[in-house]
């Protein structure tokens, strides 16, 4: 090697720092620091933030969505508003209930026409 | 080593008087490390504790029975290596978008010392690393490559590069 750079390194193996006395209590106060921000919010990057609080805001609405809106409602409001003028005949029509034999139809619609 | 086992030990169970003894102790080393590639002595210090950081934030998974101050001396160079490459990048870019400067006075001719400073501060972190380590630090060519996580041909490899374009800014033969 060239003697210059010899000289050189050997001149830059003296150049060194040396810590001072109250560098191990920054240190432990940095890592104390680190320590008491390690809630979720903070391990987050501060850029992708507005995303991940949107996205946890969807999941809330969609999660609420599911518990208070029953998925089959068992009257809706069609239901409700044409159930007031429906006669008693076709109440029993629709109320879903298993349909009887023909002529058994027949004898309970009379008489509940009859009524 | 037994001090190094029973230190470490301690610092995984959260012990933080442990934590300080180990900062108190590698320091110097550190420091020393980090002063063969940056030149002022904020740098050196933030980047020790930098360091430390990430020592105790992977202390998990730091074996006992492993040679500690090298896993330390590995973690020292990559976070000096990671620095060096964030400058360069940042001048590289002040040099193309950041404003000119008409200097008032002519820049004085560097010395020869100054000469070879600013030609080992051109030299790509990759090149730059291993030859103050050899040079500086006196690392066998086998320090140098468990330090970097590389070949030891590798490191020849990089150590002759280095000091052909180093050889080559200085214009020497």
């Amino acid at each position: 090697m060239n003697p210059s750079l010899k000289d050189f390194f050997n001149e830059e193996k003296k150049r060194v720092f040396t810590p001072d006395p109250y560098f191990q209590t920054r240190v432990m106060a940095r890592i104390r620091e680190g320590q008491s921000q390690t809630d979720i919010w903070a391990v987050i990057p501060g850029s992708t933030r507005p995303v991940f609080g949107l996205a946890l805001m969807l999941l809330l609405v969609f999660v609420a969505l599911e518990i208070y809106v029953p998925q089959i409602p068992e009257r809706g409001f069609i239901t409700a508003l044409l159930e007031s003028e429906q006669t008693p005949a076709e109440a029993f029509l629709l109320s879903g209930d298993d349909i009887p034999a023909d002529q058994e139809l027949l004898n309970q619609l009379m008489g509940v026409e009859e009524r | 080593m037994e001090f190094d086992r029973e230190l470490i030990v301690r610092a995984q169970g959260g012990d933080e008087s442990a934590q300080e003894a180990i900062v108190k102790h590698y320091s110097p080393m550190v420091f020393r490390l980090i002063s063969r590639f940056f030149r002022s002595r904020e740098d050196v210090e933030d980047l020790a504790q930098d360091v430390f950081l990430k020592l105790f934030a992977r202390i998990e998974q730091v074996r006992p029975d492993e040679n500690f101050p090298g896993w330390l001396a590995r973690v020292t160079v990559n976070t000096c290596y990671d620095e060096l490459r964030k400058t360069r990048r940042r001048k590289t870019a002040m040099e193309i978008y950041g404003p000119q400067f008409e200097p008032s006075v002519a820049p004085r001719e560097p010395d020869a010392f100054g000469k070879a400073r600013i030609a080992l501060q051109g030299l790509d972190p990759k090149l730059r690393i291993p030859l103050i380590l050899k040079e500086v630090e006196e690392m066998s060519v086998e320090e140098i490559a468990r330090t970097m996580g590389l070949t030891q041909t590798n490191v020849k490899v990089r150590l002759f590069r280095a000091r052909k374009k180093l050889a080559g800014i200085l214009g020497q033969p």
